[in-house]
């Protein structure tokens, strides 16, 4: 490896993953130079508000900056925003297809972009919710709006739904699944989900094929294979992402479904190339497979343990593999740890004090693979470690029933 | 070390209990409980993953 103070990382991707890995890189001491790349205009920024308090109007653009430039300036990070990395090669990022940077190491943190349907108008009236932007957008939209369309029963959309309730606007939710948040969090606890926006007065259509889709100057009608048609002012569509890696093409980077690394973030077949937050899949020891995770906490704890295998730093304790999640809807807090697409069996507990505290655990052959609360989040941190080990179902339903004063 | 808590930022994500289960908890209102308001330089990781993991930056780690 080079000396270090010669080494330049260049990290592409300004969001927290990016920001993180900078800062983690200063506190390993990592005395070479640091340059992060930034698409958009803005300073770095926090993501979890977009839909939630920054559409309430409760935090506005500047409240959810996570560094400004003197704190960037203080870490010795060179700080490039509105430049798109467009290549690559083995020595230099392309900026904006001019621009050669070269470096001895690359992380790339591009994270993902917000998939739209195939026969989504462009129009001032049909959103995505991936950027600041795009949330100043719909905040402005749904508080002049008296009805919102939600494309996708999903984190994103169910969030959205829940501020547009609490704002007096009509919902529907409209799902291409029979059971709504299924995808994510099963059936059982999915239905109850379902519940909690119904009984805020979201209206759920389920098992919908979308035949056209088409915008006015009011707002935007879809219609339904089953000739149903919804209309409304606002429509937000969220049906997943898709991963910001098609500029790595010239290293052999741009297929796929996120960039494959090992255990501690290096590109696999790469000595000096590492991948970071959404659009890194890492092999993952605990539960056997690579996996990618869209979430805040990932980011934030791959950052870490990616800084210290960049500088060749024994790898630290951390909790990554077990995936944690949390989603804020109307006064539900729901928190997630670990895989419960991977389950073959979950079961759902309502748990003693207020109403609306739930916990759900997920088993594959056995074995606590995830577990869900609502309004427990004291339940859900004393069972991460316990995912971790993929604890067999006795042991984890006893200490479930320890931990909520339940009979197991 | 000595370890602050900002109870009217905390918005219970309790990334800190997973952090530093010995030092933080949690009350059934989602509000952090420090445990342990000067705990042993051993702990000085944990904690500072606890930090370094709130969405909400409740937590300060104040030296001596």
């Amino acid at each position: 490896m080079a000396n270090e103070a010669s080494r330049h990382v260049v990290i592409v991707g300004a969001s927290l993953a990016g920001l993180r890995t900078a800062e983690e890189l200063r506190a390993a001491g990592f005395e070479g130079a640091i340059t992060l790349v930034g698409k958009e205009t803005h300073l770095p920024y926090d993501r979890p508000p977009l839909s939630k308090q920054v559409l309430t109007g409760a935090r506005s653009a500047a409240d959810v900056t996570l560094r400004g430039q003197a704190d960037l300036d203080q870490l010795d990070v060179q700080l490039l925003l509105g430049r798109t990395a467009t290549s690559v090669d083995h020595e230099c990022v392309v900026l904006d297809n001019v621009d050669a940077v070269p470096y001895s190491d690359l992380v790339v943190a591009t994270g993902v972009a917000a998939r739209g349907l195939a026969n989504q108008p462009s129009s001032d009236n049909v959103h995505v919710l991936r950027t600041l932007d795009d949330s100043i957008r719909l905040r402005d939209h749904l508080s002049r709006a008296g009805s919102l369309l939600v494309v996708g029963a999903g984190f994103i959309g169910a969030e959205v739904a829940a501020v547009a309730r609490q704002q007096g606007l009509d919902v529907t939710m409209v799902e291409a699944l029979a059971a709504p948040f299924a995808r994510a969090l099963g059936t059982q606890v999915g239905a109850r989900c379902r519940q909690l926006h119904e009984d805020h007065g979201v209206r759920i259509v389920t098992d919908a094929r979308v035949s056209s889709f088409v915008s006015s100057a009011s707002g935007a009608t879809l219609r339904l294979a089953d000739g149903t048609a919804l209309e409304a002012d606002c429509v937000l569509v969220g049906v997943g992402t898709t991963t910001n890696q098609h500029w790595l093409s010239g290293v052999g980077l741009a297929g796929g479904s996120g960039v494959p690394c090992d255990t501690t973030g290096r590109v696999e077949g790469h000595r000096n190339v590492f991948a970071v937050g959404d659009v890194a899949s890492w092999q993952n020891k605990t539960f056997g497979s690579p996996h990618r995770v869209e979430h805040w906490t990932n980011a934030v704890e791959q950052a870490h343990v990616l800084a210290h295998n960049l500088l060749d730093a024994p790898p630290p304790r951390s909790n990554h593999e077990v995936p944690y999640f949390w989603s804020d809807q109307y006064r539900t807090k729901l928190q997630l740890v670990g895989r419960p697409d991977l389950a073959d069996t979950a079961d759902l507990v309502e748990l003693p004090g207020r109403p609306g505290r739930l916990l759900g655990m997920y088993f594959r052959s056995s074995r606590l693979v995830a577990a869900v609360t609502f309004n427990a989040p004291a339940v859900l941190a004393r069972l991460r470690p316990l995912v971790a080990t993929m604890t067999n179902e006795e042991a984890a339903r006893a200490t479930a029933a320890e931990l909520v004063g339940i009979a197991a | 070390m000595k370890v602050q808590a900002g109870l009217d930022t905390c918005e219970g994500y309790a990334n800190c209990v997973m952090a530093a289960p010995d030092v933080f908890s949690i009350d059934d209102e989602g509000v952090v409980v420090v445990l342990d308001e000067q705990p042993a330089e051993e702990q000085r990781s944990t904690v500072e993953e606890a930090v370094r993991s709130c969405p909400v930056l409740a937590l300060t780690i104040v030296e001596g």
